[in-house]
């Protein structure tokens, strides 16, 4: 017997109190038919060591949103693994079209990306970057790995992206997948959303969820608390709750 | 000079030595063996005592197929790979005048413009500095810089003038290349002067609009420079017009279309909503969609068209005569449309699909969320009378009546042959 699932989502990205602008993006969309899910959540952020990078998130952002609205009357029809490779596909000609935009107009752009694709009860994650994706059962899991490397300058040990869309024509796109089950709560976000979480703050988010049901809510929630505590960078945030 | 053969499923360009006497020993020892990069490899062959050198044609895209609708930067990163060759010649004991200079026969990687040529190893020089210089002087011509017209010219009155010489040349295009990378290091150095922009988050399908418009920041640089519009802009308004007035000659689309001309105002060419469009502005593909639907429309004015009396036609409709027409035969998805009518006056045109960003890549574009099909995947010639069909290295392949395309190699159409673009949808068009 099918069980049918739900999907709640909310979707913020905001420029935070001291950047000027705001170079992430974040995407999420979704379709409920026939009973099976399929949704896509994408969350780039732009590097900020390049002056323009919001141009890169955007043309990610667009091309992944394009591509929704192209596959979200024919997926049914198409394979599981057709639809993965176009998703692969479509993500190495938006680098391209990245690259395109930097060789055209002589700038340096660059973000991370980390997409989330949902198709009924299964998830794929494609990803570049040190944006991350959390998936929330009886613990908080880490479904993706930081693309960085640690290195000591002037005695302190600081962290550089070693991967980002925009960076060669040759992309290195990490892929993943799992099965999902209801009651998980999906978290995506970019540096500035997990530099100052916690886990346990994740608890309360997990139960204000379960008593609230109001996603948009507890996505406000948690974006003002790590604004709070003082966060510099951009935050973006998405949830994905399946009921 | 140079004919294509085909052996066993690779592309080689070959000539016959008349005089085995006149061969370059020492260059084709050098090519074989120490396979300087910026040469094709080389094969040499004896069939019944007559040697022929074969080149193996790999590594990129043609020139002559590649679009020369660039940035200042990039074409001189291109002129700088085109001309490392000459530079280099002297290490490799090889003479730059032996140089095969045909934009046919040089291969260009797309990603970081290496040049890979044609190399005669004759004792004798095939060609003269000037020649070399014509050829840059072409090729600069063709060029469409999208923001520094203005450096075409300076380009020209280096290779132009009486001083003119290929060090000369490439020491030019390398001080500018230097320029160009030292300004794009300051450029990225310098702190960001921004006013600040509040972006509201993207959810579910609501379109950005606080968002600042890519294409007007980085837009293109309006024609300023006096000399280079003289230059350019004038002369090309003046050959498009000298094309126009051609005397028209039964040719392929002649025979296909039965001599029959169309009057502009009595009809109308669906192609053209997707053909004429090149600003690179977001267009999306509603107006291919309609095309099935036009064309019913269409048809009596068509046939009313006929009986206007033939001897009045204007240049206009003249233009109109050079289309090729591919009618849809089958496609296992949907969105394609059912007839593709290819403006080919301008010598070519390249069909592909919109980028995923929504914008045009090509002559005719098909649905960007056919992604198997490549942004630029075949290319349509007009040569003499004939059409020809080239696949662009497209990831999914070209396929004419059932054979898979060799990429950037040339195949004659002719009427009723089946063009399948990518296996995946089986998309199957028919030239009419």
């Amino acid at each position: 017997m099918k069980v049918k699932s739900k999907l709640l989502s909310s979707c913020q990205s905001i420029r935070g109190n001291y950047r000027k602008k705001n170079q992430d993006r974040a995407l999420c969309m979704t379709a409920d038919s026939k009973g099976e899910l399929f949704a896509v959540a994408c969350v780039c952020d732009g590097i900020g060591s390049f002056e323009m990078s919001e141009l890169a998130s955007k043309l990610v952002i667009d091309g992944v949103r394009n591509w929704f609205l192209g596959m979200e009357d024919r997926f049914y029809t198409l394979s599981q693994q057709d639809l993965l490779d176009d998703m692969e596909e479509t993500l190495y000609e938006l680098n391209e079209l990245v690259c395109e935009y930097q060789e055209g107009h002589r700038i340096t752009i660059g973000c991370t990306m980390s997409l989330l694709l949902i198709v009924g009860m299964k998830y794929f994650i494609f990803h570049v970057g040190d944006s991350r994706i959390y998936i929330v059962e009886d613990g908080m899991y880490q479904l993706t790995v930081d693309e960085v490397v640690q290195t000591c300058k002037d005695g302190k040990i600081k962290s550089y992206l070693s991967n980002h869309i925009g960076k060669t024509r040759n992309l290195w796109l990490n892929r993943s997948e799992g099965l999902l089950h209801n009651g998980n709560l999906l978290v995506l976000g970019t540096d500035g959303l997990f530099k100052n979480l916690r886990y346990d703050d994740i608890d309360v988010l997990r139960t204000k969820l379960r008593s609230q049901k109001d996603i948009e809510a507890v996505n406000d929630w948690i974006i003002q608390l790590v604004l709070a505590r003082g966060e510099r960078d951009n935050i973006s945030c998405i949830l994905l709750y399946l009921l | 000079m140079l004919n294509e053969v085909m052996i066993a499923n690779k592309n080689y360009a070959s000539v016959v030595v008349e005089d085995r006497k006149k061969l370059d020993l020492v260059a084709l020892k050098v090519i074989r063996y120490d396979c300087p990069p910026f040469l094709l490899p080389i094969h040499l062959v004896s069939i019944d005592n007559e040697i022929q050198l074969r080149y193996e044609i790999l590594g990129g895209i043609r020139l002559a197929y590649m679009t020369l609708q660039m940035g200042k930067n990039e074409l001189n990163k291109l002129l700088n790979q085109l001309l490392l060759p000459y530079v280099d010649c002297a290490d490799w004991f090889l003479d730059f005048h032996n140089i095969y200079l045909d934009r046919n026969y040089i291969m260009i990687d797309q990603n970081d413009f290496k040049v890979k040529y044609v190399y005669m190893p004759y004792g004798y020089r095939i060609q003269t500095e000037e020649a070399v210089l014509k050829f840059f002087c072409d090729l600069v011509a063709s060029v469409h810089l999208h923001d520094d017209e203005a450096y075409i010219a300076t380009l020209f009155r280096c290779l132009i003038g009486e001083d003119a010489s290929i060090t000369a040349f490439a020491d030019l295009v390398r001080e500018n290349l230097k320029k160009e990378e030292s300004a794009s290091v300051q450029m990225s150095k310098q702190t960001p002067i921004m006013t600040p922009v509040s972006v509201p988050a993207q959810e579910k399908r609501e379109p950005q609009s606080t968002e600042p418009d890519v294409s007007k920041e980085f837009g293109k640089v309006d024609l300023t420079d006096s000399i280079s519009a003289g230059l350019f802009g004038e002369n090309e308004k003046a050959s498009n017009k000298k094309a126009a007035k051609k005397e028209k000659q039964p040719n392929f689309f002649g025979r296909l279309l039965g001599g029959e001309k169309k009057s502009k105002k009595g009809s109308f060419d669906p192609s053209e909503l997707n053909n004429k469009d090149n600003t690179g502005s977001v267009k999306m593909p509603e107006a291919v969609d309609n095309l099935g639907s036009l064309e019913k429309l269409i048809e009596p004015q068509q046939n009313f068209a006929l009986d206007i009396d033939k001897t009045e036609i204007s240049e206009e409709e003249e233009a109109l005569s050079g289309v090729l027409r591919l009618r849809l035969e089958r496609a296992q998805v949907d969105n394609i449309p059912n007839m593709i009518n290819l403006d080919l006056n301008k010598g070519y045109a390249v069909i592909g699909r919109y980028d995923k960003t929504g914008k045009l890549s090509a002559d005719f574009n098909f649905d960007m969320s056919l992604t198997y099909i490549g942004r630029r995947h075949a290319r349509f010639e007009l040569s003499g009378e004939d059409v020809y069909i080239i696949d662009l290295e497209s990831k999914n392949h070209t396929f004419l009546n059932n054979e898979e395309l060799l990429p950037n190699r040339r195949y004659l159409l002719h009427k009723d042959d089946r063009i399948m673009i990518t296996q995946k949808y089986g998309i199957v068009y028919q030239v009419c």
